[in-house]
């Protein structure tokens, strides 16, 4: 039984509990917080974040660790069968929010491409594989609308990145940094130039709404959360 | 009228939000024929009206000249001394829009400040009124032609997020959807699939995590769940090896890992 007691405290994702293996500088459940937290973020942003790759890294490899430590447990007794099942739940867990990170991450980069990919600091927040990714996508994208109808059109209607009608109203979209965000405040901030004339106090731990462009150098910092 | 087909399109892309029609191509050929025409319109338009500002131009500059032969000979002595405080003007005024004037300046040496405004206004009110006749009328046949692409481009989005939807949900396309789709969206979606879901759900670290599948609503509470299977779908094989029958109306306490993906396509019940 103690060995099983001793499974939950290093395995478990969750746990609180400081870890006591050695050679683990970080607890892999700060990984799983601050994952939770980025994913929460990049839910409520509409621009896309930075992304997480320590974190996604690290958690890929505890995820592994831990089917394995399952398939183990699996061929055991009962009460193994039992703790195995709550390893599974949390695994399992593990998975939904990383997998629903990456989706997130990869439904915003296919709404605004063409920016992000040509935007020097929207595109460094990418992954490798999530800009080729947005390559390949921009690429059948572009020539999907060109085989449907714009290849009939006269070339000079062709383009895809007009602007139309003079009126800055440019074809490609653009995330929308004007909208409003609700944040928790983390940090000690102080005051917080929100427009030219006016200031914020921001205490910790106090829920505000914001625009995005306003608060996205405190995201960025890490002094808030989104909710 | 301009733009009518194009609203038709439009409205059917928004009425049909929540499912997914057959793609209309009867429609989206008359409208980039409609575009082609209002191009070609735009283009006729811009000729004429060059040519008539050519004919314009011509017929002020004449016009010009007979006033000017008509106040020559009482004011010949008082241009003359106005000459020397205009010629610095001369260089500025080459821009192509005045290139009458240039060639004017050789024959006529004494024109003064004042005669060359009285060409400019001479021109400006002959050109003016068609300036505006065809702005009007440009604007007539631009407007529609840019909301017509407009129209298409969205009307196309909104069937690729379709599309996308489809190809994260199943691995191929089935025939009733395949008979949705237009030849183009058919190849949309194979290459899709290829190079962009597929390269980035089987990349090697992401093998453990399944991102093929459907995205999940709500977070996973429990391992095993119960379902009914709403749809025959012959045996699957589960994760730990075995197989499992699923036959319509039945109900089985399975692992939700194992058929996450046939809730999604519709054929499970996900009853608790």
């Amino acid at each position: 039984m103690s060995d099983y007691d001793d499974d939950m405290l290093h395995g478990g994702f969750g746990a609180q509990i400081p870890s006591v293996e050695p050679e683990a500088q970080i607890d892999p459940s700060q990984y799983l917080l601050h994952l939770t937290q980025a994913w929460i973020n990049e839910r409520a942003a509409p621009d896309l974040l930075q992304y997480e790759e320590d974190s996604v890294t690290n958690l890929l490899a505890r995820i592994e660790e831990q089917t394995a430590t399952i398939d183990e447990l699996d061929s055991g007794t009962e009460t193994a069968m039992i703790i195995s099942i709550l390893y599974q739940t949390e695994l399992e867990r593990v998975k939904f929010v990383l997998r629903s990170y990456l989706r997130t991450r990869i439904s915003k980069l296919e709404r605004y491409c063409t920016f992000i990919l040509a935007d020097p600091s929207s595109r460094r927040r990418l992954s490798r594989a999530e800009v080729a990714y947005a390559e390949n996508y921009l690429r059948a994208t572009t020539q999907h609308y060109h085989n449907s109808f714009l290849s009939s059109l006269p070339p000079s209607v062709q383009p895809q990145d007009l602007e139309v009608f003079d009126r800055k109203l440019s074809m490609v979209s653009q995330p929308p940094l004007d909208e409003a965000v609700f944040f928790r405040v983390v940090a000690d901030i102080g005051d917080f130039q929100i427009s030219e004339e006016d200031t914020l106090l921001l205490q910790p731990g106090q829920i505000y709404i914001l625009r995005y462009r306003t608060v996205r150098v405190l995201l960025q910092r890490g002094q808030i959360e989104l909710i | 009228m301009y733009g009518e087909e194009a609203s038709k399109l439009a409205r059917e892309a928004k009425r049909t939000i929540d499912h997914f029609p057959p793609y209309n191509d009867p429609l989206v050929r008359s409208i980039t024929r409609e575009i082609r025409h209002l191009h070609e319109t735009c283009q006729s338009l811009i000729r004429e009206y060059n040519l008539q500002r050519e004919q314009a131009e011509e017929e002020a500059r004449r016009r010009w000249q007979e006033q000017q032969d008509q106040n020559s000979q009482p004011a010949a002595a008082s241009s003359s001394s106005s000459s020397s405080a205009t010629t610095a003007h001369g260089s500025d005024r080459s821009d192509p829009n005045h290139t009458t004037l240039a060639m004017l300046e050789p024959i006529t040496p004494l024109s003064s400040r004042k005669q060359y405004r009285s060409l400019e206004a001479l021109t400006h009110e002959l050109v003016q009124p068609m300036t505006e006749l065809f702005w009007t009328k440009y604007m007539v046949h631009d407007t529609p032609l840019q909301r017509n692409k407009r129209i298409l481009m969205a009307y196309h989005f909104q069937r690729l997020e379709k599309i996308k939807e489809l190809a994260w949900a199943y691995n191929s396309l089935s025939d009733s959807s395949r008979r949705l789709l237009s030849p183009d969206e058919i190849v949309f979606f194979q290459e899709y699939e290829r190079s962009c879901r597929n390269k980035y759900t089987n990349l090697p670290e992401f093998q453990e995590l399944d991102l093929g599948l459907g995205l999940m609503i709500s977070p996973p509470k429990e391992v095993f769940i119960t379902v009914r299977v709403l749809k025959d779908c012959g045996d699957i094989v589960t994760e730990s090896g075995s197989t499992l029958s699923l036959k319509k109306n039945s109900e089985h306490f399975v692992k939700r890992g194992d058929v996450e993906r046939l809730i999604n396509q519709g054929y499970l019940l996900h009853v608790a």
